[in-house]
């Protein structure tokens, strides 16, 4: 806050509603944040509360009361609320369609087991950006990459496929080719270009990213994600 | 270098280089230059390192076009693209080829067909491919060349002939080059009394990549070629045909050193003759190649 006076006010005023056994429970931490990011991060957010306010009162606001407003049990232990209850019996029933490894807390309430591991929201195999970078880049893995399989790949580096050889006479073939199945596929999926996108733009864009060669999978697969228009982005 | 010239500076040279022009190496891809389109021109000073001294203009003048088709079976390249480059002195000054005018064409085609994304997993997704033969692009580029004063000047023309596919670990990346070269008006050469007939050199090159388990990887470059129709003073000279080959065993690391990272330390061993050399030449080396990785 830009005023010393209105900050002291504020945070004196918040610390003895937190005094307060039934209105504790309703103050959450965060909940008008998405206002706040206009100015600032959500890591100042969080450490700026935690400098002005007691670490229980913190402890209070940013967890404890929130997760009694979700319907979890509180510290002394008890039952689900009747919410939270009707919510784990649904996705517990629906385990197999979440195409995901569910949350820590179910996995602990239900005793649910996944071996399914999250695909981080940038390489997400249903994402046709993604799903054209590894297709198609798939053929120049040797093949220890490929056993490594789609995960382990996101972090691969261009110049570790076998395409990169920049003194090939013919290197410059070899990036044409690559470079137009990559922009080709993307455009079978019927993705329109964005604006100031045309094909030559985008052919020599993923050109020069590919003769460049630092690029990892992950972040060509951002690169197609910002030349078209997909109907299922990238996050 | 031999000299020919009646002229001091760099006339003899002029002629030695056009009659190598024929003779280089397998060129760059016919493909468009990075910066396409460009137009420049500014002044220049000139010393052609014989005691001649003027002030002058260098410009050039690119345009390049490339299109691309992207369709699933055989997508394609075609670049087309006109250069000119000329410096003038704007006073009398003999120079090797400081006026070029150049045209090129070429076509890079991708032995390829995608398959449709039938969706899936993708660890357990069918190739992507239906068939993959590597690449091939096929290129042809003429130029014309004259001195200051039209004395010396000639049409060059060369055709070039490429494939490469990685997948096949015994196929070399290859380079088929036909370069050619047909004086227009020689003064030098009639001084000489040198026939000004077409004169040119077939060239073919091939590169292999082996990997040789997970740090070591074995490079092979070899070219041969052969002239025809040249003068006798550059056969005499050995110009006219001859092979090159160099190996290169390389560690591959990825080892941080201070801000940057060493990426391969290799020993090579090279010998041949290269196509504007008239010697045969044997080397060792041994090298690091560093890089800014991120």
């Amino acid at each position: 806050m830009r005023n010393a006076d209105d900050e002291q006010h504020y945070f004196r005023t918040l610390a003895s509603l937190l005094q307060d056994d039934h209105l504790r429970r309703r103050i959450l931490f965060g909940t008008d944040s998405w206002m706040l990011r206009m100015d600032m991060t959500e890591s100042v957010y969080w450490e700026y509360y935690r400098r002005h306010l007691s670490r229980e009162d913190f402890e209070r606001i940013a967890s404890l009361a929130p997760r009694e407003f979700l319907g979890f049990p509180g510290t002394d232990g008890g039952a689900l609320r009747p919410n939270l209850e009707r919510h784990v019996r649904y996705l517990d029933a629906n385990r197999d369609a979440f195409g995901a490894a569910p949350a820590g807390w179910f996995q602990e309430i239900t005793g649910a087991v996944s071996a399914t591991k999250r695909d981080p929201a940038d390489w997400s195999q249903w994402a046709p950006a993604v799903r054209c970078t590894y297709r198609m880049c798939k053929q120049y893995m040797s093949s220890a990459q490929v056993r490594g399989g789609y995960r382990a790949n996101r972090t691969t580096r261009l110049s570790e496929l076998t395409y990169y050889r920049p003194r090939d006479p013919n290197f410059g073939l070899l990036v044409d080719t690559l470079a137009l199945n990559l922009v080709g596929c993307s455009e079978d999926q019927g993705a329109p270009f964005r604006e100031q996108w045309t094909r030559p733009h985008a052919v020599e864009r993923v050109k020069s990213a590919l003769e460049d060669g630092t690029m990892q999978l992950v972040e060509l697969a951002g690169l197609l994600d910002s030349i078209f228009r997909f109907e299922e982005p990238l996050v | 270098m031999m000299r020919h010239g009646t002229r001091p500076g760099w006339r003899a040279p002029a002629i030695t280089l056009l009659l190598l022009a024929a003779a280089a190496p397998a060129a760059a891809q016919v493909a468009c230059p990075a910066g396409q389109d460009a137009v420049s021109l500014g002044p220049t000073y000139i010393d052609d390192v014989d005691g001649g001294r003027a002030l002058g203009a260098a410009g050039a003048a690119v345009w390049c076009s490339a299109g691309y088709d992207t369709r699933p079976r055989f997508p394609r390249v075609r670049y087309s693209g006109m250069q000119a480059k000329a410096i003038v002195p704007f006073s009398r000054l003999s120079l090797p080829q400081n006026l070029e005018a150049s045209a090129w064409i070429g076509y890079t085609l991708a032995l390829t067909e995608r398959a449709p994304d039938t969706g899936g997993l993708l660890d357990e997704a069918e190739s992507a491919f239906l068939f993959d033969y590597g690449a091939l692009a096929v290129g042809g580029r003429v130029q014309y060349e004259s001195s200051t004063d039209f004395a010396e000047q000639a049409v060059l023309g060369g055709i070039e002939v490429r494939w490469v596919n990685p997948h096949w670990r015994l196929a070399p990346s290859t380079v088929l080059t036909l370069n050619a070269v047909r004086p227009v008006s020689s003064e030098t050469r009639d001084t000489l009394g040198v026939d000004p007939a077409v004169h040119g050199r077939l060239g073919v090159r091939g590169y292999w990549l082996a990997p040789l388990g997970r740090w070591l990887e074995l490079e092979v470059d070899a070219a041969y070629f052969f002239g025809f129709g040249m003068d006798d003073v550059v056969a005499d000279a050995g110009l006219d045909q001859g092979a090159f080959i160099a190996t290169d065993l390389g560690l591959v690391v990825d080892w941080p050193v201070g801000g940057v990272r060493l990426e391969r330390i290799f020993v090579g061993y090279a010998h041949g003759q290269q196509p504007t050399d008239g010697q045969e030449r044997k080397a060792w080396t041994l090298g690091a190649r560093f890089g800014t990785r991120r």
